[in-house]
């Protein structure tokens, strides 16, 4: 299966057609009253029948998607597993005593380890559990760049206003102001540590512009801005002797007497042994949620990405926030079928490429923020018809790439999307030669724990949950309802910053009782009480594809 | 500074580290995978410039053994062959037709003398000096460059200039390189042993080509000696020098002159 | 060794004729072999979709699913052909009589640096890796990286010091770890081309100075007093504000 099947040729001979008309034009911007219509209408998130009020926890009304909703609504896996099958978790005896446990192997969780270091927690008072390799994560797979307003014509301030806009102006605008007051010292930190940003001869950062932002201040190291950045940080933990354990995701946090957290239970996925870590300090920077497949949706998300943040949290009385906000990318790879959902970095339009339908037409503008984009594309393909129609019935739009060999001269492409271009070449489509077929797919967790300004976890009444931290995708109210492209490479290094700083802090004076796991006992009897009777059983941990071909 | 004499040296584009290391191994095939890739890679380049000659210029005396050596091995044996290809199926063919050729070759067979004494600036005067060829431009007697027992190529164009190469028995003895990770203790006799041998005939510097000759003899008289007796100097650096090209001199050389009369 | 025993022809029941068509599994059956077993899978899916409908639930060899993480580097021979072939299996669609192995982890030492201490030198790298410098120039490295990388190319330049040079060609490394497991010298690239990337981004690249200058206007207050206006304004100030941004317009607090 190599290049493109014949039928779909004449769609794409109308695409080089009417190129050169195109190129001359810019799609007109939306105003912010048919932004709503737009979004009310086409938006998966609208769809009143996909999300339903949370039955019991913290944030009980609050609305989440069904899926959401059905693992906050579950039995504890620890629970199904061991305490009601009479395997002992033994926590008199815990297999790791730390300062600091970092749950989650991604940059919010490498940055966390590094600044608690920095902040004289000893390598070896630190343990880093993650559920997969050390930087499997979604961070890794980050292509387009990362904000930071650094330059002349730039302000925080500016920053500050386009993520509010981006986020419908639900964002918590204390946290947002620590995001884009420390975007730049994170990257003078990151340029520190040796991350090979895209700079002119003299140094000066390149920087290019994103959906939904005013400036140019998108950083990046060509399209593998996420790679760079990972696996700089995790060169540098690993460096640091900070003890590392894989293959090792948490099932439950566990608390004291006074219900503040205490640690976590580990099971280790080879051997399904659990392990009891007691620490200090516990830092939840476990990602987002996009192999949940909400609605369906294929994701660009990586195989870990279940949730499990967000779950173990719940359990422990955190307050959730616009969980019922998900980021669908607006181009995600329709084709080929082999890679649907991948994701096609937001760096193809800020570049030039222009999204176009079956008769020619560029029907959005394409540097909108994502939800708009995404829902223009499927009003595109639903209402409008003017998709193209793959022959297991999938829809896409054209995204039409050559246009930026033609903007920006012969070699863009090559020069600053080497991924993309690879990505596709494998399976024979040109894309500096050829349109990529594209349809939203499943992105990101806009919302999530509800943190403070210390990125401490916070419970009832708004008071943050002892000993707890969280940064990163798996928090909410940074973004508000949508995130814009960049903020969130910003959002875990600045974040996982302050947990790592605030971590060290709190284990140098907190107390941590005896280890219990009430809080589990209590949530199955809060499941019974709501009369909520299911075999779901979560965090989900794994997806199960077993037998499966809808999936990526 | 060949440009001085007509003659183009062009940079390969592509090239490898020849595989000294390997020069060492029993393998004979897998000697010659690096080697090898490099000649192929010297052919294309010759056919992408269309340079008739294939000539490949090496100047350091290990590479040229190392290159000549799996070429020769290549051109005579099919098992050899055979094996390197199967590596090397990433390139093209090799034809065996580079000709693989040493510096102080392109001095003695290439260049006009005549041309040379008329750019001559700094008559050497005179000047005593020990040549040192090593091992590995003269020998194996295939790849030998000139009378393994009784060498001259490289003292030839120093005459020219004026200067008097000596004769002594070290002139083509084996520095002991190969051995100076694993026993430094008989390494360093010898460039020691060289040394006195030289300053017995009244020499006042090294000549040679080869950067391993060069650290060895080095190394040796300060390991032995405490201080370095005789200092060591490449063959360009002295044709330079006498033709008062300073520009191609190192840095570190540029008093030249004093240093030779200064007899250190 | 491949089984020699013809594979069975039957189709197993059930799930067939619904995944045919969805992500790119056709009609056609290929054979394959997983651990040394022989089954039929539909042609057109990738290895990781393959292993998956088989039944697999997989906990290694497996990561991002799109091409950027190198957890699931995959190796493979064929029928009547002696080469090892390599490639990630979320992006490799399934041949006949492909003969697999996953790779669940890849052995390789990283050795400890405080980049602090360290210059931008071939010899500091050499030092800290000193296999590099047994490369033979075989190749094999190349031949297997599915980031189409000339490995050996980049070893090289490390070697003769160029570090700049190397850093440039090594940048799309994902670390699966294929060339180390060929590598006759037992060089672990993916390490030496860490170390080379983060010496060229630390100490070559020149730095951004209008970086440096903006996070001293920060440090010094020169936002602090227009962000707490901004924030006492509300969001009905931040939605004019940001509409005037959006249009290239100055913004004043």
């Amino acid at each position: 299966m190599s290049g493109y099947p014949p039928e779909f040729r004449e769609s794409i001979k109308v695409i080089e057609e009417t190129r050169e008309e195109r190129l001359k034009i810019t799609p007109p911007r939306i105003s912010p009253e048919e932004k709503e219509e737009l979004l009310r209408k086409y938006h998966p998130d609208y769809k009143k029948e996909a999300k339903r009020p949370i039955k019991i926890g913290a944030s009980k009304g609050e609305y989440a998607p069904h899926e959401v909703a059905n693992l906050l609504e579950a039995h504890s896996y620890l629970y199904m597993h061991a305490l009601s099958n009479g395997v002992e978790i033994d926590l008199e005896d815990p297999d790791f005593d730390v300062d600091v446990l970092i749950i989650g192997g991604g940059g919010g969780g490498a940055t966390t380890a590094l600044w608690a270091l920095y902040n004289g927690v000893p390598s070896d008072r630190i343990l880093l559990a993650t559920k997969l390799r050390f930087g499997d994560a979604n961070t890794k797979m980050a292509q387009g760049g990362i904000q930071a307003a650094d330059r002349e014509y730039d302000s925080p301030v500016i920053h500050f206003l386009d993520v509010m806009r981006g986020g419908h102006y639900t964002n918590n605008p204390d946290l947002v102001r620590i995001l884009v007051t420390n975007a730049p010292f994170i990257i003078k930190w990151l340029e520190d540590l040796g991350v090979m940003f895209d700079k002119e001869p003299d140094g000066t950062m390149i920087e290019v512009s994103g959906g939904g932002t005013s400036r140019l201040r998108m950083h990046s190291a060509g399209d593998y801005t996420g790679l760079e950045i990972m696996r700089t940080l995790m060169d540098e933990v690993l460096n640091r002797e900070v003890r590392v354990l894989e293959f090792s995701p948490a099932v439950e946090l566990i608390t004291d007497e006074e219900g503040n957290v205490a640690g976590a239970v580990l099971m280790n996925l080879e051997t399904e042994r659990y392990i009891v870590v007691r620490a200090k300090s516990t830092v939840l920077t476990t990602g987002g949620f996009g192999r949940l497949h909400i609605q369906g949706f294929q994701t660009t998300n990586h195989y870990g990405a279940t949730m499990d943040g967000v779950v173990l949290a719940y359990r422990v009385g955190a307050q959730i926030r616009d969980l019922d906000s998900v980021q669908y990318h607006p181009t995600g790879a329709a084709w080929p079928l082999q890679i649907a959902g991948q994701l096609v970095t937001e760096k193809v339009r800020s570049l030039g490429a222009q999204l176009v339908n079956v008769e020619g037409e560029a029907f959005v503008y394409p540097l909108e923020p994502r939800d708009v984009v995404a829902a223009a594309i499927i009003r595109e393909c639903e209402d409008r018809k003017k998709g193209v129609i793959t022959h297991v019935g999938t829809c896409g739009v054209w995204l039409d790439s050559p246009m930026i060999e033609i903007i920006r001269g012969e070699g863009t492409i090559e020069r600053y999307l080497p991924a993309m271009l690879r990505q596709f070449l494998r399976f024979g489509i040109d894309i500096r030669k050829e349109p990529i077929l594209v349809y939203p797919t499943l992105h990101y967790q806009n919302g999530g724990i509800k943190i403070n300004t210390n990125a401490q976890v916070l419970g009832d009444g708004g008071r943050p949950i002892g000993n707890l931290f969280a940064a990163g995708e798996v928090t909410g109210g940074v973004h508000g309802k949508n995130r814009l492209m960049g903020n969130s490479l910003l959002e875990i290094t600045v974040f996982g910053r302050i947990a790592g700083i605030n971590a060290a802090k709190n284990a140098k004076h907190s107390h941590v009782g005896k280890l219990t796991l009430k809080h589990v006992y209590k949530w199955e009897e809060m499941l019974k009480q709501a009369g909520i009777e299911t075999n779901r059983v979560a965090p989900m941990i794994l997806p199960d594809y077993r037998g499966d071909v809808k999936y990526r | 500074m060949l440009n001085e004499f007509d003659i183009d040296v062009i940079e390969l584009d592509r090239w490898i580290c020849c595989g000294l290391y390997h020069g060492l191994t029993v393998d004979t095939a897998y000697q010659a995978v690096a080697p090898i890739r490099n000649l192929i890679w010297a052919q294309t380049n010759a056919e992408k410039l269309s340079i008739d000659n294939n000539y490949l210029l090496t100047l350091c005396s290990m590479c040229y053994n190392i290159l000549k050596s799996a070429h020769l091995r290549y051109l005579r044996d099919e098992n050899i062959v055979k094996r390197v290809k199967a590596y090397l199926n990433d390139e093209p063919e090799y034809k065996g037709n580079i000709k693989v050729i040493h510096f102080i070759q392109v001095l003695d067979e290439i260049v006009s003398y005549s041309k040379i004494k008329e750019k001559l600036v700094n008559n050497l005067d005179g000047l005593k000096i020990a040549a040192f060829y090593g091992c590995t431009l003269l020998r194996p007697r295939e790849v030998a460059i000139d009378n393994s027992e009784n060498p001259q190529v490289m003292q030839n164009l120093p005459r020219i200039l004026g200067a008097e190469p000596i004769t002594y028995p070290y002139v083509n003895q084996c520095c002991l390189g190969y051995l100076v990770t694993k026993r430094p203790d008989l390494v360093w006799k010898r460039p020691a042993d060289i040394t006195n041998s030289a300053v017995d005939k009244g020499a006042k510097i090294f000549v040679t080509t080869c950067p391993l000759c060069a650290y060895n003899l080095l190394e040796g008289q300060k390991n032995v000696f405490g201080d370095v007796k005789r200092s060591v100097f490449y063959e360009s650096e002295l044709i330079a020098y006498a033709l008062g090209k300073y520009e191609y001199l190192k840095n570190d050389r540029l008093n030249l002159s004093e240093n030779i009369l200064k007899g250190v | 060794m491949p089984n020699t025993v013809e594979p069975v022809k039957e189709v197993r029941t059930g799930k067939k004729k619904e995944i045919q068509g969805a992500l790119g599994a056709g009609k056609r059956m290929v054979t394959i072999y997983v651990m040394g077993k022989w089954y039929e899978v539909p042609a057109g899916l990738t290895i990781l979709k393959a292993l998956e409908y088989l039944g697999y639930r997989l906990v290694r060899g497996v990561g991002c699913r799109a091409g950027f993480c190198g957890a699931c580097t995959t190796m493979w021979v064929k029928k009547n052909d002696y080469r090892l072939y390599s490639g990630l299996a979320c992006q490799t669609i399934v041949e006949d009589g492909m003969y697999l192995v996953q790779i669940p982890f890849v052995p390789a030492e990283k050795r400890l640096y405080d980049i602090e201490e360290l210059e931008p030198t071939g010899s500091v790298v050499l030092a800290l890796y000193p296999e590099v410098a047994r490369c033979i120039g075989c190749n094999s490295c190349t031949k297997v990286c599915p980031q189409e990388i000339q490995v050996m190319d980049a070893i090289q330049e490390i070697i003769r010091g160029n570090i700049e040079k190397a850093a440039r060609m090594v940048f799309d490394c994902i670390a699966c770890g294929s060339c180390s497991l060929r590598c006759p010298a037992e060089i672990k690239h993916f390490h030496v081309f860490q170390l080379v990337r983060r010496l060229y981004g630390k100490y070559i690249a020149p730095k951004a100075k209008h970086l440096e200058r903006r996070v001293k206007e920060i440090e010094e207050g020169k936002y602090d007093g227009a962000l707490d206006r901004l924030i006492k304004a509300g969001p009905d100030k931040w939605r004019e504000l940001a509409e005037k941004a959006q249009k290239g317009e100055e913004v004043e607090i």
